[in-house]
């Protein structure tokens, strides 16, 4: 499915500019990307959007703090809407010290605006897209999605350990590597989406390609960096099976 | 007592039960004319009860003044205490001037105690007149010292609670030297006693509330103080980095101009300029500008203490805050314990880390406003149940209330929430308010 770019920086010669940029380096290499809008004022871009549903897309919003605002706000409008939607700010140099967006808006890069080779930077982003979309696919990579606040995270369920169920009510925490994560979730939603985690205690939903070790006596089931968790009698039978299934776990 | 004939004595007393109402009137904020109303009513009866019975009256009068009062006090108690305060000073002249009025009638006309006075038809009118006219002189000196002057409520039930113990005593002894037939002089010198000891006992209780109400506001203008100087400590400190910043840039720009020979800029040299510019202005003059931005002013004193704080420890310290905040929809006082708990937890945590870094981001959204408090850590991080338990603590026992502290003052709210995660070495709190309904 074809890529689409949105534009918008408020500088009509420069956005032509970078307009050229796009749209020759997609020919050239013949990227499966699209140039959907071009645009000088941010409110275009929001009609756009409330125009049309936009999954995956890539957008480069210019943000020049001097003025109002309103680079951020497209891109919080746009991360409402679209969590994961990719924003390159296009930005002086200053603006790159903050690290409230770096929060809010989480965005893929920057171009920065002085510099003089904003043509590589550009270009530079698209190649990254191409080969993140196009060429490395990895549709077996699944992602577990949530919001801590207002932001967004993707985590790699490759990476995850296991979950549990938080002291503070309606939350869980994730446990992986080198990361732990507390937000608003239901176990049992969350068993439903992700049918590689496996649901071994009312409070815990693990993964089992992160064991390192069970103890059926203890009924503790081990995790990398010193985490575990336990597990009730019912669910031994199903550990048991799923393990021998795999066959590379040691049991005690 | 002066004793006069029982037709005399029933006008006296409904002269001084309306000069009761009108004191009542001059010293509480009463206005409701259906009260006043209800008291007339009653008022026949009543004097036919203060005829007979002083301390019954007295305490049906205040029930009947509850009772009426009653509705009102419900949907504004705030009144309650200063009509109370007003109520109970009422009586008290009620109950006292009297007395001595007819002390100071009787030394001046020279009539005799205990005889009854029947050829004088004067008396009881001058009686009224003097009754009246002191309670009227004391209501006013009354009203313009002390009810005028607005006394902070807690202050106004410790006196109410004085006034009434006083007029308790007062009625009783009254009743007590009545029963056992002790008039006269006697009466009079107890209850100049008890008066006078009470004037002692509410003007030491004044003092004292003077004197605590003085060293509270002290020690709040002494920390303000504390907050004021670090504040001015971390300006002037930055106008001397600003100083040499300019020094070295004039030089630097200098610098530029002598090497360029013809038209060629030496690229090199002009990039270390720019390099060096961002690195002062990013990071080292305006580190903290973010602070003018929020104008709330409990939590820009606690935050301007605890980063200026932080860099004296030596840890790194970046604060943002983008856009001006007047508002947040949570309870200062709740807001500074928590916030207070959160810093002074992740500067904790950065000390023992090798990066050493503390962050404080303060970004407003459309629906929220969020509060991001990150630090680098050292080591595994425990689990957050652990943590929230209370009595955890890595810093040893007695100390692991934060994070459970927290959630207690959190508990009943709805529109703060206060979550927690961990990436690569950095440790992040996030307390995120809603901007609805104010809580």
């Amino acid at each position: 499915m074809t890529l689409p770019i949105i534009l918008c920086e408020d500088d009509i010669a420069l956005m032509s500019h970078y307009k050229a940029i796009i749209e020759n380096w997609i020919m050239i290499n013949d990227y499966d990307m699209r140039l959907v809008l071009a645009a000088t004022d941010p409110a275009e871009v929001l009609l756009y959007l409330s125009q049309n549903q936009l999954t995956n897309s890539l957008y480069f919003l210019d943000i020049d703090l001097g003025k109002q605002l309103d680079g951020i706000d497209v891109a919080q409008q746009v991360r409402k809407d679209n969590e994961f939607a990719q924003i390159v700010f296009i930005t002086a140099h200053q603006e790159l010290a903050l690290e409230t967006l770096k929060r809010q808006i989480a965005p893929l890069d920057y171009i920065v605006k002085d510099d003089r080779n904003e043509k590589i930077q550009i270009e530079t982003v698209l190649d990254g897209r191409h080969q993140q979309v196009f060429v490395d696919h990895r549709p077996n990579d699944r992602h577990l999605s949530f919001m801590i606040g207002t932001r967004n995270f993707r985590v790699d369920l490759t990476a995850i350990y296991f979950l549990e169920t938080s002291v503070t009510p309606h939350k869980v925490i994730l446990y992986g590597e080198n990361m732990m994560y507390e937000f608003y979730g239901k176990m049992n939603n969350l068993e439903e989406e992700y049918p590689e985690l496996l649901r071994v205690h009312k409070s815990f939903l693990i993964n089992p390609n992160k064991v390192t070790a069970v103890d059926y006596k203890s009924r503790t089931i081990f995790f990398p960096e010193e985490y575990s968790c336990s597990f009730p009698l019912v669910k031994a039978k199903i550990l048991k099976k799923h393990f021998d299934r795999i066959g590379s776990i040691i049991h005690k | 007592m002066i004793l006069i004939d029982g037709a005399s004595y029933f006008f006296k007393e409904l002269f001084d039960l309306l000069m009761l109402f009108m004191l009542i009137a001059l010293l509480t904020d009463i206005h409701q004319k259906s009260f006043y109303f209800a008291l007339f009513l009653f008022l026949f009866p009543l004097v036919l009860l203060s005829v007979t019975d002083a301390l019954l009256t007295g305490l049906v009068l205040s029930t009947f003044v509850v009772m009426l009062r009653f509705k009102t006090w419900r949907k504004n108690g705030k009144r309650k205490f200063s009509e109370i305060f007003g109520l109970l000073l009422s009586l008290a002249i009620y109950s006292i001037v009297p007395l001595f009025s007819s002390m100071l009638v009787s030394k001046s006309l020279g009539l005799h105690f205990n005889v009854l006075n029947a050829d004088n038809p004067l008396l009881v009118p001058f009686l009224i007149g003097i009754d009246w006219f002191l309670s009227i002189v004391i209501a006013f000196i009354l009203k313009s010292k002390v009810i005028e002057r607005s006394i902070p409520i807690e202050n106004v039930k410790i006196y109410c609670l004085q006034l009434g113990v006083f007029l308790t005593f007062v009625y009783l002894f009254g009743e007590i030297l009545r029963r056992m037939q002790v008039l006269g002089i006697f009466q009079i010198v107890m209850v100049s006693f008890l008066v006078a000891q009470f004037s002692v006992t509410i003007f030491m209780t004044y003092l004292k509330l003077k004197k605590n109400q003085e060293k509270a506001e002290l020690s709040s203008l002494r920390a303000q103080m504390v907050v004021m100087n670090t504040y001015t400590a971390e300006i002037e400190r930055n106008y001397q980095e600003l100083r040499k910043f300019r020094h070295d840039y004039k030089n630097m720009l200098l610098a530029l101009k002598t090497t360029q020979t013809g038209s060629s800029i030496n690229e090199d040299y002009l990039n270390q300029v720019i390099d060096y510019s961002h690195q002062m202005i990013d990071h080292s003059v305006m580190r903290f500008s973010g602070l003018s931005n929020l104008k709330i002013s409990p939590i820009k004193s606690l935050l301007v203490v605890k980063l200026a704080h932080a860099e004296q420890l030596g840890l790194k310290v970046n604060f943002e805050c983008l856009v001006p905040l007047t508002k947040i929809n949570l309870d200062e006082v709740k807001l500074v314990r928590i916030l207070g708990i959160l810093i002074d937890n992740a500067v904790e945590a950065a000390l023992g880390s090798d990066a050493g870094i503390v962050t404080i981001i303060l970004i407003a959204t459309r629906e929220t406003i969020e509060i991001s408090i990150e630090n680098s850590f050292q080591g595994k991080l425990p689990s957050l149940s652990a943590m929230k338990r209370e009595g955890y603590s890595n810093k040893g026992k007695d100390r692991g209330l934060g994070l459970s502290n927290i959630q207690a003052i959190l508990a009943s709210n709805k529109q703060v929430d206060l979550s927690h995660y961990s990436n690569q070495g950095l440790f992040v709190s996030v307390l995120t308010i809603g901007k609805g309904e104010s809580v």
